[in-house]
Parts: C-alpha cells; structure tokens; sequence
C-alpha cells in the first residue's frame, strides 16, 4: 500500500510538469496550428535569468516573479516577431520557424552565456524532504503538484470566463469565422502567447528545481515531454494537454519502478514507443477529439 | 538539338525521365568536377571540408526523396545514417583491430572485412530495413503528428545504438574503419544518388507520392495507396542516408552515437529548406550555400580578422536565415525545378502557375527571339 502511494505520488508530481509543459505549448497549436520546437528554449532562459540575477540576493518570491515576466516578454517577443508574420502558413512551415527560433534562442544563449553548464541556485527548502510513514514526499513534489493544479484552473478560468478566452477559443476553432464576427486574430494570437510565457515561466522553475543546472543545449529535453504529451493527450485541446501530460508521467513513473535496471537506459526509446503505438491505435491522441485537427 | 534547362518537373517531350535522370546527374558531375579542380588549384588543404560537404549533400539528397514528394518534414536523417554507419563499421573494420574495439561480435562478423562498395551497400541495405520497419507503421501518419514521431524514430534509433554494446560499443567512441573514402568515392556517390533521386521523382513512383502529397482523398479514390506511395520515398530516403552514412565512418574512422543526433540534423534540414524541398537540385544548392556561408562565417566564431571570438553567431546566423526564407521564399532557392535535357523549343510548363500553361512559356520564348 505504501509503495503504491508512493507511486502514485511520484507519478503526479511527475505528470503535473509534464501536464503544465503540455498546456503552454497546446495553447499554440490551438491558436495557429504551432507545434513550438523554441518553447524549451524559453525554458533555459528563464535558467539564464536566475543565474543572472543570484548575485543580487533578491528574496525568492521576487525572482520567481521576475523569470516568469521574463518568459512571458521572451514569448511575446518571438510571438511577434517570428510567429505572427506566418500565421497563415500550413503547420509544417510553422513547425520548421520555431525550429529556427529554437536554433537562434540557443545561439543567443551560447553567445551570451558560453556552452558550459552552469549551475541555477534555487532555495533549499525546496529539496526538504517529508517522511510520512514510508512514503517520502519532497516539498518540491508538493508544490509541483499544487503549481499544476493552479496553472490548470488559472488557464480554465482564462479559457472559459473571461472574454478574451472566449475569442482564443472561438479562433482555434475557426480563425477565419471568428475574424469575420470582429475577434481581432492577431490580439488574441498574443494573448495566447503571453499566457503561453505565464506557464513556461511557472514550469521553469519546477524544471530547474529539479535539474540544478541550465546549459544551451538543455532544452531538447522538455521539448521532447512536451511533444511527447500532446500527442499523447491529442494535439490542440486542453484536455488531451492535461492527460498526454499525466499519462506521461505516470509511464515514466511505472517504468522507473518496474522497469529491470538493465533496460532503463531505453526509457526514452520506449516513451516515444508507447507514442507512436497510440497514435496508430487512436490517430486523434487519447483525449483528441476524433476529427483531423491539423490544418 | 536537346540543352541542359532549369524546368519544373518533368518536361513535356518523349524521353522526359532520361532528360531529368542525366540534367540532375550532369549538374552533380559538374560541382564534382569544380571540386576537383579547386582543390587542384588550391593544394590539398580543403580536402577534409569538401569530403564533409559531400556527403552531407548526399544526405540532403536522400531526405529530399521523401520530404519533397510526400510532403512530410522528417527529422530521422540522423536516425539512418547511424544506422548505415554502425553497419558499414561492423563489416569493414579490419579483424586484428576488430579483436580490440568489438570483442563480443558474433564469430560471423569477426573475420569480416569488406572493402568500401559492399560496406555502402550493406550500411544503405539496413537503413533501408530500418526505414521499412519504422514506415510501414509510420507512413499511415501525416502533418504534424508524423513529424513528432519522426523525432521518435531518431530518438529511439540512437538509444538502440548506444545499448547494442556488442556491435557499437556502446556510447562510447567506435574506432578503426579504414579511412578510404576519398574524392572520387564520395562524388561518385553524390552523382549516383542524384540519379536515384531524380529517378524516383520522375518515375510513377514519385508522381503517386505527390498525387497523395498534393490531394490525398483524391488520390485514394482515383486507386492510390497512400501508404504504400510514401513507403517507397521513404525507403530510397532510409536507403541514400545509409549509404552516407557508410561513407561518413570511412571519412571519419571513428565515431560515437553523438556524431548522429539532433545538432547534425540541423544543417541538413536548413539546407534542404534553402535549395528547395521539391527539387533534387535544390538538395545540392542548398548544400552548397549552406555549407559556403558557414565556411565565410567561421573566421568570425573563431575571432580571426581582428574580430573578437564569436561563438554561437553561425548557429544564429542559421536560426535567423532559416525564418527570413521560410517567410520570404519558402519555395527556397529551386522551387520545384531540376536540372533537365530538353529539346531547345520544347514547350515548358510555367512555374508560376502550378506548372500546367506550356503554351505561355512557348510565348515568352518567342518574344525573346
């Protein structure tokens, strides 16, 4: 029983990053058809912002605030700039821009910073570990795991009550109808972006909890969660984001307990196994709905 | 009287397959042959770089076989040419050396070692088998979910690799393939994939793949399996790439599961968007501007010319011209044209709308006249 709940645990914490990760980037796709290869980039970014601001002994609460704006101006910034210009292209064209925003994001980082790794001070509090009975649960599990439930009911509630998320919606449906009944498309388009930067920011913190370290090739690495948990959940609706997500992390989590040592090496190999193998069973992903959703 | 033209795919006239096999193959002769005499003129010192450069095209060539007439982006280039190169070092690595770097190879392969055309073969030959096991379940994908499971494939190539300890030693650095890939081996190939390339382009094979590419629904109803119309792109993709692949760990000699991830797959896929997907010739053009802004941009990252060192502003310089293209000429620098023998009046379809209006072509050519 303790095993189990420490499973699931661990499964939850995982999965609520790698749900959070889902959600910025299904935002996208929803909006214009973007399948974000930079959105990792944003990432170590925001690991660049801590690293730069550590010197200055700022209190925690201040630096969280600030890397977050700080990815919310990074994501507005090449929303504008290299997104929007293209926002009538087919998804592959687009797909292949943030690979170039990715590239460019990174060399920026190469050039400022330099391709060692460096190392992201993060308040020690969040590596306490708690021991409940058997079950150890680390306060940064915790939080993850609250910070995904507020970044879901947060973007629900952008979503479903308010105004501009009723224009986000209307456009992901049909960009074209909702411009024609007065939705201004590149606004809304922004919106998205700038609630997109909101998560990434939220998410790197957890990440670089968790990691220690940022160095300008490690965005590969949530690039690939995230990929992996849309597709997963189906492309484009927050649900299947939110599914793709914990089914991820509850996979990882099963595979890390289960899974003999010999064979762990194969974790990611078998993660985008497990990919490939739902997308043949339900094309539509797991949560998608079951109409193409590409345009 | 028949003359080499630039012309969007395949010409009107009798012979048209032979016209666009050979106009491609005589464009790759002819960057060879520069090659050659460059590096006749200027000493050996660029050897190294121009091999580099030509097999990297090869490379392009290969994934412009399947990008360009299926319309999907792929990203497993890396994934097959690991896969040819592993398979070509397996075979040619020489016994005595074989003894040191493999030691746990089965006893078949122990004593093997093959000179460089069978290790092409044999390295084209298993990425083929490993594009036709990863397509036919791949290939019912397109969009965007094809290309996330195309990174699944190099993802799950490259950890395949790194744990076949036996074959590859594992992550770490493989060594001892004999270094016997040289000029005429490397564009020789070049040439011969060109012409594969082409081949399928202009064949039936690659007019069904662009029937699926262009309108799948009418293309299934007019008796066009879409599966089967991209397995065969993809299978010449998988195959090309391996043999670049065997080539590389000849020019190398030694190698590790890094030397075929996501940092390689960069270039080839920027040059491709240069040159233009659905042009063969596109592949080489883009090659080569590609590879010539990296080589005029290098005194720059490396801080000659009184220049302090720049690391990173070729990787932007990437980055930044590959979304300026892809706003501004997405068709990149080819179109959809290649390299053609056509009769000299033969009649041309216009690029600029869709290639279907010969006869203003035939216009415009009498006005220049």
């Amino acid at each position: 029983m303790t095993n189990f709940v420490q499973f699931v645990l661990d499964a939850l914490s995982v999965g609520s990053t790698y749900a959070m990760l889902a959600l910025g980037l299904t935002l996208l796709f929803g909006v214009m058809g973007l399948v974000n290869f930079a959105y990792g980039a944003l990432i170590i970014w925001c690991g660049y912002v801590v690293v730069v601001l550590a010197p200055l002994n700022l209190p925690f609460a201040l630096v969280a605030v600030l890397v977050i704006a700080a990815a919310t101006a990074l994501s507005l910034l090449v929303g504008q700039f290299a997104f929007r210009p293209f926002k009538s292209a087919p998804p592959l064209t687009l797909m292949l821009t943030s690979f170039g925003v990715a590239m460019a994001l990174q060399a920026l980082a190469i050039l400022l910073f330099g391709q060692a790794t460096r190392v992201v001070p993060m308040p020690a509090v969040l590596g306490t570990v708690w021991h409940l009975g058997e079950v150890r649960l680390s306060v940064l599990q915790v939080v993850t795991i609250v910070a995904g439930a507020a970044v879901l009911a947060g973007l629900y509630g952008l979503l479903q009550r308010t105004t501009i998320g009723l224009q986000i919606r209307a456009v992901a449906e049909d960009a074209e109808i909702a411009s024609q009944m007065g939705v201004r498309a590149d606004r809304v388009l922004m919106w998205a972006f700038a609630a997109s930067g909101v998560i990434a920011g939220i998410v790197a913190l957890l990440w670089l909890a968790k990691t220690g370290t940022v160095s300008p090739g490690a965005f590969l690495a949530p690039t690939f969660k995230a990929f992996i948990a849309i597709v997963l959940g189906g492309l484009g609706s927050i649900r299947g984001a939110v599914v793709g997500g914990l089914v991820l992390g509850l996979f990882e989590a099963s595979l890390a307990t289960y899974l003999p040592d010999s064979m762990l090496s194969y974790q990611q190999a078998i993660a985008f196994g497990l990919v490939i193998a739902v997308l043949l069973v339900r094309p539509s992903g797991i949560a998608g709905r079951l109409v193409e959703v590409s345009k | 009287m028949i003359v080499l033209r630039w012309v969007v795919d395949r010409g009107l006239h009798r012979g048209a397959l032979a016209g666009i096999v050979l106009g491609d193959m005589t464009f790759a002769s002819i960057v060879g042959v520069a090659v050659v005499v460059y590096l006749g003129l200027a000493g050996g010192a660029d050897t190294d770089l121009l091999l580099s450069f030509g097999i990297t095209a090869i490379l392009v060539v290969g994934l412009q076989t399947f990008v360009g007439n299926t319309g999907v982006v792929s990203f497993a280039p890396m994934a097959f040419m690991g896969v040819g190169a592993y398979a070509a070092a397996v075979v040619a690595i020489p016994p005595a050396t074989k003894a040191l770097v493999l030691p746990d190879l089965p006893v078949v392969l122990q004593d093997l070692a093959l000179p460089l055309a069978p290790a092409m073969l044999i390295g084209g030959g298993a990425a083929a088998i490993v594009a036709l096991l990863t397509g036919l379940v791949l290939m019912r994908l397109t969009g965007i979910a094809a290309g996330i499971t195309s990174l699944g494939v190099l993802v799950i190539v490259n950890e395949l690799i790194r744990n076949a300890d036996a074959f590859t030693r594992g992550s770490r650095t493989i060594f001892g393939v004999p270094a016997s890939a040289d000029l005429p081996w490397v564009f020789g190939t070049l040439v011969a994939a060109m012409g594969l390339a082409a081949l399928l382009k202009a064949s039936s094979y690659g007019l069904r793949a662009r029937a699926v590419r262009d309108d799948e629904l009418a293309a299934t109803t007019a008796g066009i399996n879409p599966l089967t119309a991209r397995l065969w792109p993809y299978l010449m993709f998988g195959f090309i790439s391996g043999v670049a692949g065997a080539l590389w760990a000849h020019h190398l000699t030694a190698f590790s599961p890094n030397s075929f991830f996501v940092a390689q797959t960069i270039p080839i896929i920027v040059m491709l968007v240069i040159g233009g997907t659905n042009s063969v010739a596109g592949a080489l053009v883009g090659a080569i501007l590609l590879t010539l802004w990296l080589e005029l941009i290098r005194p720059i990252e490396a801080g000659a010319l009184g220049i302090p060192a720049l690391n990173g502003i070729a990787l932007l310089s990437v980055g930044v011209g590959l979304i300026v293209l892809l706003r501004w000429r997405s068709s990149g620098a080819l179109g959809a044209k290649e390299a053609q023998f056509l009769p000299r009046h033969a009649s041309v379809p216009d690029p600029s709308d869709g290639g279907h209006s010969g006869q203003l072509a035939k216009e415009e050519e009498k006005v220049n006249e």
